[in-house]
């Protein structure tokens, strides 16, 4: 094995050697930080943005963005509250249907009336934000139906569901993405809608199918975040835009599309689990937790902005 | 006579928004007594002074193209240094705020244009970064001032009947008002936003006015900031939440393009006053505050539509 080999592997595995420092340094640090219920702790609390980022990785890829994720999972956990007096499948669908509906408006209203994603998202995220406290009359609500927990505190192997969800939808997006049409579909249109265009490829109709599912997962999460407690509220996801953002650039995926894989998504998201529960171990104060975060997007987006600038001159 | 008349059409296209806004104002005091009071406009006038100015500097920001997230937060953090400072002295309670809005605005200029990185994730980022350090600062409280001195001049006191704070609202408009449509400044901020390559090749340095923008942006939030703790002499670090969307949907139903290049003050100020109506009305038959949100999310979609549909024609 010669040198530039090994360079070149650390290169392209930078995230996962990151998270790997990082979590020698944290369990030298702290006794608790490698126990299988911290490590359970972190793959739980990473899952529901993890799904989202799932999404958001393939939506960045298709070359467009959604900031409504936030409040969206905010209105599929507040329809899974709402629907489960008619039994835990009504409330699963109703989330799952209310996400998916909302993403189906984002796509139609990029790529029908083709206004500019960030923009209509931004729309769509303060409208959503309204109607979930229209539907919670701004206060918390709590679910009726004590059984509709176990779609979120069940646990196989002391490790619970949302875990499995988040890893199993990991994978077959990550497989969607390498051996369909589909995946294709959505590497040639971000790398050049123009182009895919002429190859026959309906571009609206795979940017449509891209915002589909970004909302259909973000109702998912909060389906699974509703189970969890069997609450919400409207302040459900507030930061969750941010989180996800910087953890699919963080793995590596450039906003410039066209690029990328679920697995980049899926280490983003994991550094930063393990990043956030490094602060809760290390007792930072958080609001120092959210300066932190801020800086963490700013910095991920100016070494973005640099790769793709040397990308142009090569 | 012909031309005439195309004339007053084409002028009257332009001025759509003036002609809703007049529209509701009738239409509003004809259904509803409580709203045709006089009372109630002075209330109206007072309640868009802050957001008025926040929307003045956001609309500097959008003509160049960008697009600042962060105002709300930054409105929190220099209402804490504002009234924390006002605690031993007016004077500096008046001038760190400012000197403070500088250096952010300097901040976001610099990330925005320096690495050119899209403006409204990178002030998303700086938006979490400054409500962290609002919390921070006071650890989550709400913190009072003295009140019973000049500093709140502009917040308490009248002029001629009117509360000083509505005409800090028309002297900053005027001025960025003279600024855009006088000033070689202005006329740059438009071309920067139009098409930044082209104006680069003519000689204009657009890292430079976009930073500019960006400071006139958060100057006004400064501006706004002392207009509030005047008024309240108390500051919480979660006072500004949401303020930036209100001035983004301010600026885009007055009719200023998110694509940036286009645009005036007077129709911001518009499309705040219209905002202020359809919400001083929702109030004023008890709409939950719900309605507020979801009112202004459809409008920031619809003013979208409506301004890319304008500008393929």
């Amino acid at each position: 094995v010669d040198r530039t080999r090994i360079r070149d592997i650390a290169v392209e595995q930078k995230i996962l050697l990151v998270i790997l420092v990082l979590g020698i340094y944290l369990s030298l640090r702290s006794r608790y930080f490698l126990t299988f219920q911290n490590i359970t702790n972190i793959f739980l609390a990473i899952s529901f943005e993890g799904m989202i980022a799932i999404g958001m990785a393939i939506l960045i890829i298709v070359g467009e963005i959604d900031l409504s994720v936030g409040s969206v999972m905010a209105f599929g956990s507040v329809l899974a509250v709402l629907f489960q007096p008619y039994g835990i499948a009504a409330g699963v669908a109703a989330g799952i249907a209310g996400g998916a509906a909302v993403g189906l408006l984002n796509g139609l209203l990029v790529t029908r009336l083709r206004l500019p994603s960030i923009a209509v998202t931004l729309g769509t995220m303060v409208l959503m934000k309204g109607v979930v406290f229209a539907l919670t009359k701004e206060h918390t609500i709590t679910g009726t139906n004590r059984s509709f927990t176990i779609i979120s505190q069940t646990e196989l192997l002391h490790i619970p569901v949302p875990v499995y969800v988040f890893i199993v939808l990991a994978l077959l997006f990550a497989m969607v993405l390498n051996r369909s049409t589909f995946g294709r579909d959505v590497y040639a249109v971000g790398g050049n809608a123009t182009a895919s265009k002429l190859f026959g490829i309906k571009v609206e109709r795979v940017k449509t199918a891209c915002f589909s599912l970004i909302g259909f997962l973000s109702g998912l999460a909060g389906v699974m975040l509703a189970g969890k407690l069997n609450i919400a509220s409207g302040n459900i996801g507030q930061y969750s835009n941010v989180f996800v953002i910087t953890a699919v650039l963080l793995g590596g995926i450039s906003l410039e599309g066209g690029e990328g894989r679920i697995l980049m998504a899926v280490e983003g998201v994991l550094l930063l689990g393990i990043m956030n529960n490094a602060m809760v171990i290390m007792k930072i104060s958080p609001f120092v937790q959210e300066i932190i975060r801020g800086l963490l997007l700013i910095v991920i987006i100016i070494i973005d902005a640099i790769s793709i600038e040397k990308k142009k001159y090569r | 006579m012909k031309k005439a008349r195309s004339i007053l059409i084409n002028n009257l296209k332009e001025q759509t928004q003036v002609i809703i806004l007049i529209a509701f104002v009738v239409v509003f005091s004809l259904i509803s007594p409580e709203f045709r009071t006089s009372g109630n406009f002075i209330n109206l006038l007072k309640q868009v002074t802050v957001i008025g100015v926040i929307s003045c500097g956001m609309t500097i920001v959008v003509i160049t193209g960008c697009l600042d997230l962060s105002v709300g937060s930054v409105f929190s953090l220099l209402g804490l240094v504002g009234i924390l400072l006002q605690q031993r002295s007016n004077i500096l309670g008046v001038v760190v705020p400012l000197a403070c809005a500088v250096a952010i605005g300097l901040f976001n200029g610099f990330i925005v244009t320096k690495y050119r990185v899209n403006s409204i994730i990178a002030t998303l980022g700086s938006l979490s970064l400054f409500s962290g350090i609002a919390l921070l600062i006071t650890n989550g409280a709400i913190i009072a001032g003295r009140t019973g001195t000049w500093f709140g001049i502009i917040g308490r006191g009248r002029f001629l009947g009117v509360p000083n704070h509505v005409y800090v609202l028309f002297i900053v408009a005027i001025i960025f008002h003279i600024i855009l449509s006088r000033t070689a400044l202005g006329r740059k901020m438009k071309y920067v936003g139009t098409n930044t390559v082209a104006a680069e090749i003519a000689g204009v340095r657009s890292k430079r006015i976009r930073t500019v923008a960006f400071v006139i942006s958060s100057l006004s939030v400064g501006v706004a900031v002392l207009i509030y703790t005047s008024r309240m002499t108390t500051a919480s670090p979660i006072t500004g939440v949401g303020y930036e969307f209100d001035a983004v949907t301010a600026v885009v139903i007055g009719g200023t393009s998110l694509a940036g290049g286009k645009g005036s003050i007077f129709k911001t100020i518009v499309g705040v006053l219209l905002l202020a109506t359809i919400i001083n009305l929702l109030t004023l038959y008890n709409f939950p505050f719900a309605f507020q949100s979801i009112i202004k999310g459809i409008l920031i979609i619809t003013a979208i539509v409506i301004d890319v549909r304008a500008r393929k024609k």
